[in-house]
C-alpha cells in the first residue's frame, strides 16, 4: 500500500488536478490531498492508457449485438451536499471553493488608508494601514527579537514551509484517521489564503529589511508584502478550525488554548526571524480568525460572529505586540488595546461547507 | 629598541586590582562593557574614623563620606544623579564592621561598598577621609533598619514600616558589646541561596503545595535582581518580596495564556534585546544551578527539601558576560550583605534568623589560589563568623584550556621551557590578562618581580624588560602608532585577613593587551597572533616559584559575541595521548599544567568546591579543574554532571516550568554537592554541611587535586523516581 503517494499530513496545498490553485498562495501547506488518487501508481482514472487497446478487444469479444437497456438510472438529487462526498478529492474542492468564495470581497479606500473584507456586502473585517513611521517605530523591536533567533532557528525553519505539524501537535492530527477534518481545513484555507494575498497586494506594505540594513532576516523574505502576515493569518484560522471542529471547549478547553499558543508561537517567530513587523502579526491574527470564523459560522458551527477592525495608528504602534488576551476580548466583543468589535448581521449558509464539517466533526468522537 | 614606558602608581593605585585600573581608563576605543555614565558600579572604599565616643552617627558618617567624596572628585555634570549609591544593607554592614573595631579597641577602620556612577570611575580617588570632628550620639539600630539615612535604597529593599523599636533593644546590645551581628540562634531553619545569573524563580520547581490553599506559593521568600535595571531607575536593580512574586504567580491564573516568559516581563525581569532576554530563552544558567541545588518537583517532593525557603541574587548581564570576574566579586559581596541585613532584621523581629546555603557557580582562572584574596577570602570570613551556614562553589572546567604555567627555580635554568608562546585570539572584542604571581613572602622593600619577563609581539617586537626590572607600584606601556597595545601592572598582593589562615604579600605581574577587534569585527588596538612570553632570568637566590595564569575571557553563550579565550602553547605541552583522549595530568616537560587550574574562587578551606565526574564509570570528567596541591586550595569532592559518554551531559529545567534541557559541567556539579549536604542535613544529620557532606562522599582512585576526598553518591535527575542511577 502506497501510503508514501497519499502526501504529507504537512502539506496540504495541491488541489490536484486543477492548477493547484492551493499553491498559489504558499497556503501554509495543508497537504498534497490532489495525490490521495496515486493509490497503486494508477491516477484518478481507473484506465492506464496502456490498458485501453486491450480493453477494446476484450469488449468485440463478449458485448454481443446492440439493443436497448432494460433500466432506467434514477438522477441524484440536484445541488444536494450529500453528492460532494461521491466526487475526487480535487473536485469536491473546487466546489466547495465557490460556495466559500461567494460573496468575500476586498476593498480599499487609499485616502483613508484602510482596506475592508465584506460578505454578501456586510462588513466583516477591516483594518489601518501602519504608515511608514508606524513601521520605523517597530524596526526596534525586531531588532530586539532577533536575540532569540539560536533558540528558534529549528522552529524557523521548518516553519517556512510546514505550520500545521506545530498547530496540531495537541490533536496529532493524522491523515487516515482525520481525512475529512483535513479536507474541511483545506476548504476553510482556501478562501483564507486569496483574501489574506488580496489584502497584501492591495495594502502593499514593505518587509522589514527594507526599512534598516541591520535587521538582515535569518530565511528569505517572501515577495509578497508583509502586512497582514500570512502565517499568522494561517495559523490563527487553522486554530480556529481545529478547536471547533475538535470540540475543544469546556474541560478540552486546554487542547484549544495550547493551539492558540502554537499559534501565537509561529507567528512571533517570523518577527524573531525578521521578515515581519510585530503590527503585521496584529492584524494577521485577527483576520485568520475573523475569516475562519465567519466561514464556521457558515457551515453551521457558530452562532454569529463580530466584525473587528485593526486599529494600526502610529502612536498606538511603539512596543506594540500580538496578545492574546486583547485578541479574546475583542472576539467576545469587549474593549481591547488593538481591535474594535461590532456585531454583524448573519451571512447565509454554505451548504457544501456544512457537509463538509459534519463530516469532519464526526471524527473526533 | 622598543621599551616599556613607566609610570608610578599612586598609593591608592597600588593596591587596587589591576583589572579595576585597565577598566577605569582603558586606552583605545571604548571596549564592548565600558562602564555607561547612567548606571553604578561597585567599589570598595575604606574608611577611617577618629572617634571618641562608643558610636558615631550612620546618617553623619556618610554624609562625611559623601562630602569628601565630592570634595575631592570632579564637580558632578550639571544636573546630574548622585555621584554614588549606597545600600542599606552595604551601609549597615560597613557600620556593624566598624563598632566591631571600635569596641575591640582597634583602629575605627571599616571598608563601604559602594555603587559609583559609571563616568567618575576613571577620577582619582582618594580613599582616606581626613579625620572628622567627633559628633553627637543619634545611632539608632532603628535608623539602620528603617534606612532612613539618606541613602537611596534599591528598590524593595527596605524593610517592613514600622519595625517595632521594642524588639531593636537586643541589636543594640549587640551592636555595643561588638558580638557576631547577628547571633547565630539554635533553632535556624536552612534557607537555600541561589547566586547567579537569569535565575527563573518562577519554574515550578521552586514552589510548594500549600496545605491550607492547595495552592502553589514560590519558595523564594526574597529576590534581588542586581541587573542593569529595564526603566530609568539609577539604582542597582529590583528586590521582590514574598507577597510580590506570590502575586506574580498568582496572576499567571488570570488568563490561559499568561506565560512565565509575562511574569518577567511584567516585573521588568525579562524583555528583548541584549542583557535583558536571557530569561527568555530557552535555557538559563541560575535555573538550572537552582534547580540542581534546591529545586524539587512540588507535587513529588524529595525528602523535604519543598520546606526549604530560598533566596536568590541574581548578578547584572553585563558583568555575567565578562568572565574575566571585574567587579564581579563586588556585586557577590554586596548580595552577602544583603542576605546579613535579612538575617539581621528576622532575629530583631525574634523569628528564626536563616542559616544560609549558598551556592555560587562562577569562577575566574587567575589570582592569588591561597584562599586569601577576592570571593574565597570573603566566604571564609563569612563561613567563619556564621554569617552564612555553606558555599558551594565550583572547581573550573578549565583542565584542558591551558591557561597556566608553573615554573621553578631549574626550570627557569632551561631555556626550552622558558620560553612560551601566547595565542591572542582574532576577533577577540575585549581585552585579554594574564597574572604571573610569586609564590613565596615578598621582601621588605621595592624590589621588584623576580623573574625577568621579555615580550614578543606577533611580528616579532620584543620588549625586554626595564633596566633594574619591573618595579612593584608602576604601570608599564608600550605604545605603536600612538595606541598602547600592550600595558604590565607591576604590583604587591595582600592577603585578605582570614582566621585560621597565614598569609603573605605577594609580588604579581599582570599582562593587559587589549581588544583585537572592534564591536563590527574591524581590526582593534592589539595584534592577533602568536606572542611569546619569555621569563627569566630569575633573580640571584631564587628558590621560588612562578605560576602565571591567562585570565579567563571568553564571552559566555547567550551573550553577544565579544571575547574569545586566550591560551598558552608549548611544543612539549600534550594536548591529546596516544589514544587520542586528553590527559588528566601533566605530562613530559611543558610548563603548562592541568593541577592548578582551579578556579580563583574556590580555593578556600571553608567552601565546597566541586569538580566533575561521570555516572557511568565514576571517572573525573576530562574538563575538571584541579588544584596544584593539597593545601589550601583542594577540591572538596567531585559530584556528577555528566552521565555517560554517549551522554555527557545531566537533564535539568528549562527556564519554563516544563521544559527540560540537557546541561553540564562544575556549574553543576556544585548545587548537587549542596543538594547532598542538605538532603542528610534535613534528616538531622549533626554538623556543618561541609562535614555532612564530606562524610557522606564515596572513595574514590582518582587523584585528590581532582576529587578531593571523594565522589559524590548519585546523580541529580529532574524526575528521580524514574530515572535513578548509581
Amino acid at each position: 500500500m502506497s501510503l508514501n503517494n497519499i502526501g504529507n499530513i504537512g502539506n496540504i496545498g495541491n488541489i490536484g488536478n486543477i492548477g493547484n490553485i492551493g499553491n498559489i498562495g504558499n497556503i501554509g501547506n495543508i497537504g498534497n490531498i490532489g495525490n490521495i488518487g496515486n493509490i497503486g501508481n494508477i491516477g484518478l482514472e481507473a484506465v492506464p492508457g496502456a490498458a485501453s487497446g486491450a480493453m477494446m478487444l476484450a469488449r468485440d469479444g463478449v458485448v454481443g449485438a446492440r439493443q436497448p437497456a432494460a433500466h432506467t438510472p434514477t438522477h441524484l438529487p440536484m445541488n444536494s451536499p450529500e453528492n460532494l462526498f461521491r466526487w475526487d478529492p480535487g473536485s469536491r474542492q473546487s466546489a466547495v471553493f465557490v460556495d466559500t468564495m461567494s460573496g468575500l470581497d476586498v476593498a480599499f479606500d487609499a485616502a483613508a488608508e484602510t482596506a475592508s473584507v465584506t460578505v454578501a456586502g456586510a462588513k466583516l473585517f477591516h483594518t489601518d494601514r501602519p504608515s511608514e513611521a508606524g513601521f520605523t517605530a517597530q524596526v526596534d523591536d525586531i531588532k530586539a527579537a532577533a536575540d532569540l533567533r539560536g533558540d528558534r532557528a529549528p522552529e524557523i525553519l521548518a516553519q517556512t514551509t510546514d505550520i500545521l505539524s506545530f498547530l496540531a501537535m495537541p490533536l496529532s492530527l493524522n491523515l487516515a484517521r482525520h481525512k475529512w477534518t483535513i479536507e474541511l481545513l483545506q476548504a476553510v484555507m482556501l478562501p483564507v489564503v486569496a483574501v489574506e494575498k488580496a489584502l497584501k497586494n492591495g495594502l502593499a506594505c514593505r518587509r522589514p529589511q527594507e526599512y534598516d540594513a541591520q535587521i538582515q532576516p535569518m530565511i528569505t523574505a517572501p515577495a509578497h508584502s508583509a502586512f497582514p502576515s500570512g502565517h499568522a493569518t494561517e495559523a490563527f484560522a487553522i486554530a480556529e478550525v481545529l478547536s471547533l471542529v475538535s470540540g475543544a471547549s469546556g474541560d478540552r478547553a486546554a487542547y484549544g488554548e495550547q493551539m492558540t499558543l502554537q499559534a501565537a508561537r509561529i507567528a512571533h517567530n517570523r518577527v524573531v526571524a525578521g521578515v515581519h513587523f510585530h503590527v503585521d502579526n496584529i492584524c494577521g491574527a485577527a483576520l485568520g480568525r475573523s475569516l475562519a470564523r465567519m466561514l464556521l459560522h457558515r457551515a453551521g458551527a457558530l452562532g454569529g460572529h463580530h466584525c473587528i477592525g485593526v486599529k494600526a495608528q502610529t502612536a498606538a504602534l511603539a512596543g506594540a505586540k500580538l496578545s492574546l488576551d486583547d485578541l479574546d476580548a475583542a472576539f467576545s466583543g469587549g474593549t481591547a488595546d488593538h481591535y474594535d468589535a461590532s456585531e454583524v448581521a448573519s451571512v447565509a449558509p454554505a451548504p457544501l461547507l456544512a457537509a463538509l464539517f459534519a463530516a469532519a466533526q464526526d471524527e473526533w468522537t | 629598541m622598543p621599551g616599556w614606558t613607566e609610570t608610578p602608581l599612586d598609593a591608592d593605585e597600588a593596591h587596587r586590582h589591576p583589572y579595576e585600573l585597565w577598566y577605569a581608563s582603558p586606552p583605545g576605543a571604548a571596549e564592548i562593557g565600558a562602564p555607561r555614565p547612567d548606571r553604578y558600579y561597585p567599589q570598595i572604599v575604606a574608611l577611617e574614623l577618629s572617634v571618641s565616643g562608643k558610636t558615631t552617627p550612620l546618617g553623619a558618617f556618610l554624609s562625611r563620606a559623601h562630602a569628601a567624596w565630592q570634595a575631592l572628585t570632579r564637580p558632578a555634570p550639571a544636573g546630574g544623579s548622585a555621584p554614588f549609591v549606597a545600600t542599606p544593607h552595604d551601609a549597615a554592614y560597613a557600620f556593624a564592621a566598624l563598632m566591631r573595631a571600635i569596641h575591640a579597641g582597634e583602629a575605627a577602620r571599616t571598608e563601604l561598598l559602594l555603587f559609583l556612577r559609571g563616568d567618575l570611575l576613571q577620577s582619582p580617588l582618594e580613599r582616606h577621609l581626613p579625620r572628622p570632628e567627633n559628633a553627637a550620639l543619634a545611632v539608632t539600630s532603628a535608623q539602620i533598619l528603617r534606612g532612613d539615612t539618606g541613602l537611596t535604597p534599591v528598590r524593595g529593599c527596605l524593610p517592613p514600616e514600622g519595625s517595632d523599636t521594642a524588639l531593636l533593644a537586643p541589636l543594640e546590645t549587640a551592636l555595643t558589646a561588638g558580638t557576631a551581628l547577628p547571633p547565630r540562634p539554635s533553632e535556624a531553619p536552612p534557607v537555600g541561596v541561589v547566586i547567579d545569573h537569569a535565575i527563573g524563580f518562577a519554574n515550578q520547581v521552586f514552589r510548594r503545595r500549600t496545605p491550607k490553599t492547595a495552592s502553589l506559593r514560590s519558595r523564594f521568600i526574597r529576590f534581588w535582581a542586581q541587573g542593569d535595571g529595564l526603566d530609568d531607575s539609577p539604582g542597582i536593580g529590583t528586590a521582590l518580596d514574598a507577597a510580590r512574586i506570590n502575586r506574580a504567580l498568582h496572576e499567571l491564573t488570570d488568563s490561559p495564556y499568561r506565560t512565565e516568559a509575562d511574569l518577567y516581563e511584567r516585573l521588568g525581569l525579562a524583555a528583548d534585546g541584549p542583557d535583558h532576554h536571557h530569561l527568555k530563552k530557552r535555557a538559563s544558567h541560575g535555573t538550572a544551578v537552582g534547580h540542581v541545588a534546591f529545586g524539587t518537583d512540588p507535587d513529588a517532593p524529595e525528602a523535604g527539601l519543598d520546606g526549604v525557603d530560598l533566596m536568590g541574587i541574581q548578578l547584572p548581564a553585563a558583568s555575567v558576560a565578562r568572565t574575566n570576574g571585574h567587579l564581579h566579586d563586588l556585586y557577590v559581596i554586596s548580595g552577602l550583605n544583603w542576605l546579613w541585613y535579612h538575617r539581621l532584621q528576622e532575629a530583631i523581629a525574634g523569628r528564626p534568623a536563616p542559616d544560609y546555603l549558598v551556592t555560587h557557580s562562577f569562577g575566574t582562572f587567575a589570582g592569588r589560589h591561597d584562599g586569601l584574596d577576592g570571593l574565597s577570602a570573603e566566604f571564609d570570613r563569612r563561613l567563619d563568623a556564621g554569617e552564612i551556614r555553606a558555599v558551594a562553589a565550583a572547581a573550573g572546567n578549565s583542565l584542558q584550556s591551558a591557561t597556566h604555567a608553573r615554573l621553578t627555580a631549574a626550570d627557569l635554568a632551561d631555556s626550552a621551557k622558558c620560553d612560551i608562546g601566547l595565542a591572542i585570539q582574532p576577533d577577540d572584542r575585549s581585552a585579554s590578562f594574564v597574572q604571573l604571581w610569586s609564590d613565596l613572602a615578598a621582601p621588605a622593600g621595592g624590589s621588584g618581580f623576580p623573574v625577568g619577563l621579555s615580550l614578543t609581539l606577533p611580528d616579532g617586537t620584543r620588549l625586554d624588560p626595564p633596566q633594574g626590572g619591573f618595579r612593584p607600584g608602576h604601570a608599564y606601556d608600550y605604545a605603536m602608532r600612538g595606541q598602547t597595545v600592550a600595558r604590565l601592572y607591576c604590583q604587591r598582593s595582600l592577603p585578605r585577613a582570614v582566621p585560621g589562615a597565614q598569609g603573605h604579600e605577594r609580588r604579581r605581574l599582570t599582562l593587559a593587551i587589549p581588544a583585537t577587534a572592534d564591536g563590527q569585527g574591524r581590526p582593534g588596538t592589539a595584534p592577533e597572533g602568536l606572542w611569546r612570553l619569555r621569563l627569566g632570568p630569575a633573580e640571584q637566590g631564587f628558590a621560588d616559584q612562578v605560576a602565571l595564569w591567562v585570565e579567563r575571557g571568553e564571552t559566555p553563550e547567550g551573550f553577544a559575541p565579544a571575547g574569545r579565550q586566550a591560551y598558552l602553547e608549548h611544543p612539549a605541552y600534550l594536548r591529546f595521548d596516544a589514544e587520542g583522549r586528553r590527559p588528566a595530568g601533566d605530562t613530559g616537560t611543558a610548563p603548562i599544567k592541568r593541577f592548578g587550574t582551579l578556579s580563583a574562587a574556590a580555593g578556600s578551606r571553608g567552601v565546597i568546591t566541586a569538580g566533575s565526574c561521570r555516572a557511568s564509570d565514576a571517572s573525573v570528567s576530562a574538563f575538571s579543574s584541579a588544584s596544584a596541591g593539597p593545601d589550601p586550595a583542594q577540591p572538596t569532592c567531585a559530584a556528577v554532571s555528566e552521565a555517560s559518554d554517549i551522554r555527557p551531559d545531566i537533564l535539568v529545567t528549562g527556564t519554563y516550568s516544563g521544559s527540560t534541557v540537557a546541561v553540564r559541567g562544575t556549574s553543576f556539579a556544585a548545587p548537587f554537592a549542596l543538594r547532598t549536604a542538605l538532603a542528610r542535613l534535613l534528616t538531622g544529620a549533626p554538623g556543618t554541611p561541609r562535614e555532612i557532606l564530606t562524610r557522606s562522599l564515596a572513595p574514590s582512585e582518582a587523584d585528590p587535586r581532582h576529587i578531593g576526598q571523594g565522589r559524590v553518591p548519585g546523580m541529580f535527575s529532574p524526575t528521580p523516581d524514574r530515572f535513578t542511577r548509581r
